[in-house]
């Protein structure tokens, strides 16, 4: 009995899967490829591929496709040769489809890898701010993260700032975070009634960084998280891959008191440059005295002057603070956060930049807000006695629609010459967006996609499964399942080969007798061609060989009525003249 | 009640696949028209994916733009391979059948071997050739319909007969319909097929129905007043002629000098003279409808021939008398006119 290549190679390919992860996917793809099941066994391999970690399991894997290229070959009973000859040169002719196809994918903008992702959260937020060097803001449309509240709460996009970094050090150039951690290890204050307690949850996407989002004053529930006690949420790990952490937010709690260093650290300003600021913060502090009113006056500043908000300001030169406020005039979130620091600075108040995300869009579908890439913002926090810190955002005095509407709809505001100027995708966002029912399907898209997440993910970003395996292996059943399929790949094997040899059994005597003829006919060219029927093929016996002719009339018709005729059917006078022509012939 | 509405909704869907049918024959006439012989090509040939590509071409792109999603190197190559065989699968599958010539074969659609009785199966006999002299067609199932196609494992070099062969249920000249060629080459993952049309035709004879010669036709007009059928032995005095080799024929009427010719296996006719010749009519049948009548024409045409006593002739309404004649050209001549008949 010949066993089929295909299915031996594929007995044997069953253990290499047993060391990778993905062996629950492969053995019932290899069973299923043994059975004929050919396209569970496609769907079971595409599954596993995702899997692939090494050149070693694409070789693996393209093994398996060249023996299913094999199984699914058009003609089923073809020889195993020309099934591996059709494999074959089908891998070899796809070979220029897939470099165009390739091709075609990394044009589209996707990454062949996250090795060089760095330059990424540059569009995003990264943990240094030089507003004056950034000609261009190009936004990006990405995804950053999802946010679901619990229960209704009812939220308008300007109360949504996501707090990420503080940054407190300038160097007159640039801004950044002062990696001295001071840890706030206590719970949410019980004094906090559980109405003005917000409770959410954040997926956050990919950040190759180490700090998390929430609002106000947040503290999230994670693993090896931790709060610092300026409200920035610190990670033990660089975030990889997409994780979700629960938040409960309560409202900033006034922090009356203000130590040395920090007062210290929240005033400080490089001794040299910028010194029309500084004149400007002095003639402020002569007229105000009180804090509150000095900020007013600077809000209203940037407000009543001829500042301009756009994300394509001109450079600024090496004094970067007085070229902004005196000069060009025009910036984005970054500029104004930095000077308005730098103003309230010199004046004596401490001040701090915050970067985070602000606002978001909210998904009618499932209730879920989205904050992308393009929501990234920069605002300040301010101390005043008495009242702790309180947040200022100046952006909010020169553009207010660009906070309480959204970037997109301040961008779809202005004029088409001003649109000119943005970059490519933002112009394509902003033209799909007033197309009608975009936004719909978009959002429709977005919630599928939440709900995938949410279904298959568990909080750290792997595959759900992982729960089923920890339960089995707490139970010491952790090889169960590949005990149990590979007791049912040895019994579908056996099947397999019992069947072929039941199939022989069943057929009558008649067809077993015409079976032995036909492979003597064969051997002096006279078999059967397969379109033929059995009489049709004696017919042509008969015309070739007139000394049979009789013979093969008589046994044709006794053939047929075997077939037809359920009784009286005498197989001992086919079986003679089957003998007696195989010896004529 | 319900059966009533069951029964009524049937028949619309009958009615509706009824009128599809047509409007889809229809469109296939006007896209690609019968013709003698022809090449398939774009116009002709139709490609979809089977149950079992849609899921595999569907399946591959949602696993690449998850790898793509995931940024894995490893996964986006697997699946865009697994992609990229799908869509070189449809180029194949198209391929398979494109360029490839049909015609009619010469030989043996010649007029006296295209012929059969009704209820028989036409025979036809097309020519196959690949589409240059390199290539090679792998695995396409041909035939008159989707019930009854024939595998050609490979059509390559040089053109080959293959024959088909299709039920035929009327007398006259019987148009083949139109073909089927179907592909699932290489993989399955796509199914490419053609409806050509090849100008060929049949001529169906009347289906013999088994009736007795009426006894007594004294009533028949004309030339055949008087002529009687009687029961004889066969003719054994004179050689006639030769006709071909019919199973259950003596032994020792075989011509074996013929068949040491090469030319076939043959049976000697003799005939006896002194028969008097038969004029066959419709008339014979009085009560009868016209078919019957022809059917039982076509009976003792073939009976009274082959038994090669008598000369036959015959003569039908609206048409000419055919002269009384012996032979199987003769046979064939009579069935002729009993098939066109009208």
């Amino acid at each position: 009995m010949v066993v089929p290549v295909t299915l031996m190679a594929a007995i044997l390919l069953v253990f290499p899967p047993m060391q990778t992860q993905a062996w629950w996917l492969m053995l019932p793809c290899l069973v299923c490829l043994i059975m004929r099941w050919q396209i569970i066994s496609v769907l079971l391999l595409l599954a596993a591929m995702t899997y692939a970690d090494s050149w070693w399991s694409v070789a693996y894997f393209l093994i398996i496709v060249v023996l299913l290229l094999m199984r699914m070959y058009s003609r089923p009973g073809a020889g195993n040769r020309e099934q591996l000859a059709s494999a074959l040169s089908q891998i070899v002719l796809t070979i220029p489809v897939l470099l165009v196809m390739l091709m075609l994918i990394l044009a589209a903008g996707a990454r062949w890898s996250d090795r060089n992702q760095a330059d990424r959260s540059a569009t995003g937020v990264s943990d240094t701010m030089t507003p004056g060097s950034v000609s261009e803001l190009v936004s990006d449309s990405a995804l950053a993260m999802r946010v679901r509240f619990d229960g209704e709460a009812d939220l308008r996009p300007e109360e949504l700032y996501w707090r990420g970094l503080v940054l407190e050090n300038y160097d007159g150039q640039t801004w950044s975070r002062s990696r001295r951690l001071d840890f706030d290890i206590n719970p949410v204050p019980a004094v906090v009634p559980a109405e003005s307690r917000l409770r959410y949850l954040v997926t956050l996407e990919p950040t190759q960084q180490n700090w998390l989002y929430g609002l106000h004053q947040a503290y999230p529930t994670r693993p090896q998280t931790y709060r610092d006690k300026r409200g920035i949420i610190v990670t033990s790990d660089v975030i990889r891959q997409r994780v979700r952490y629960p938040v409960t937010s309560i409202p900033a709690q006034t922090q009356l008191t203000l130590n040395e260093e920090l007062r210290e650290r929240n005033l400080a300003l490089p001794d040299v440059g910028n010194s029309q600021a500084h004149d400007m913060a002095r003639r402020l502090r002569a007229q105000f005295k009180d804090d509150q009113l000095l900020i007013d006056a600077v809000l209203r500043h940037f407000n009543e002057r001829p500042y301009v908000y756009t994300l394509t300001p001109e450079k600024n030169s090496e004094q970067s603070i007085d070229d902004f406020l005196f000069n060009t005039r025009e910036g984005f979130c970054e500029h104004y956060a930095g000077a308005m620091t730098f103003l309230l600075r010199s004046a004596g108040i401490p001040a701090r930049v915050v970067v985070g995300y602000q606002g978001g869009s909210f998904n009618n579908v499932t209730g879920h807000w989205r904050v992308s890439q393009y929501n990234a913002h920069a605002w300040v926090e301010a101390w005043l006695p008495g009242e702790g810190w309180q947040r200022l955002d100046p952006t909010a005095a020169i553009a207010p629609e660009r906070i309480h509407s959204g970037l997109d709809a301040w961008l779809s505001s202005l004029g088409n010459e001003s649109r000119q100027g943005l970059d490519r995708e933002t112009r394509l966002r902003l033209f799909l967006n007033s197309v009608p029912g975009y936004n719909a399907v978009r959002e429709t898209l977005d919630a599928m996609q939440y709900g995938w997440d949410l279904g298959m993910y568990d909080n750290e970003g792997n595959l759900r499964t992982e729960d089923l395996s920890n339960w089995l292996d707490s139970r010491g059943l952790g090889n169960l399942p590949a005990w149990l399929l590979g007791g049912l790949l040895v019994l579908v094997a056996l099947r397999a080969m019992l069947v072929n040899r039941q199939a022989q059994q069943q057929l009558s005597p008649a067809i077993r007798a015409y079976r032995k003829l036909n492979r003597k006919l064969n051997k002096v060219g006279l078999g059967r061609e397969p379109s033929e029927t059995i009489l049709e093929h004696m017919r042509r016996i008969s015309s070739a060989r007139p000394d049979l002719a009789d013979k093969c009339h008589e046994l044709g018709h006794l053939l047929s009525e075997a077939e037809y005729k359920q009784n009286n059917i005498d197989y001992r006078k086919i079986n003679k003249m089957v003998v007696e022509i195989c010896n004529t012939c | 009640m319900d059966s009533g509405l069951s029964r009524r909704s049937g028949r619309i869907r009958q009615h509706w696949r009824h009128y599809l049918a047509k409007r889809q024959e229809r469109w296939l006439d006007r896209r690609v028209p019968s013709a003698s012989s022809l090449r398939l090509g774009q116009r002709s040939i139709f490609i979809l994916p089977t149950i079992q590509g849609a899921l595999f071409g569907f399946g591959a792109a949602v696993v690449l733009v998850i790898a793509v999603a995931e940024r894995n190197p490893f996964s986006i190559l697997l699946t865009a391979t697994l992609l990229s065989l799908f869509l070189l699968s449809l180029v194949l599958c198209y391929r398979n059948l494109s360029g490839l010539q049909l015609a009619i074969s010469e030989e043996s659609n010649e007029l006296p071997r295209a012929r059969c009785f009704a209820g028989e199966k036409a025979q036809f006999s097309i020519s196959i050739s690949p589409a240059g002299l390199r290539r090679s067609h792998h695995d396409i199932w041909i035939g008159f319909n989707n019930n009854e196609l024939q595998l050609q494992r490979e059509i390559t070099g040089s053109n080959s007969a293959i024959h088909l062969s299709v039920e035929t249920d009327r007398r006259g000249v019987f148009q083949a319909p139109r073909m089927l060629l179907r592909t699932r080459y290489p993989a399955g993952l796509w199914q490419s097929w053609s409806r050509p049309h090849l100008n060929m035709r049949y001529l169906v004879y009347p289906r013999p129905a088994v009736c007795a010669m009426p006894e007594r036709y004294n009533d028949v007009p004309e030339s055949s007043q008087g002529n009687q059928l009687t029961a004889r032995q066969s003719g054994v005095d004179d050689f006639f002629g030769l006709r071909s080799y019919s199973p259950g024929d003596s032994r020792r009427r075989i011509a074996w000098q013929s068949l040491a010719r090469g030319q076939g296996l043959k049976t000697k006719q003799f005939v006896s003279e002194g028969d008097a010749p038969v004029m066959l009519s419709m008339a014979m049948f009085p009560g009868r409808d016209p078919e019957a009548a022809l059917s039982c024409l076509s009976y003792l045409v073939v009976l009274l021939i082959s038994r090669g006593q008598q000369k036959v002739g015959l003569i039908l309404p609206g048409s000419k008398e055919i002269k009384p004649g012996w032979g199987e050209a003769h046979k064939h001549k009579l069935l002729q006119a009993l098939a066109l008949w009208k």
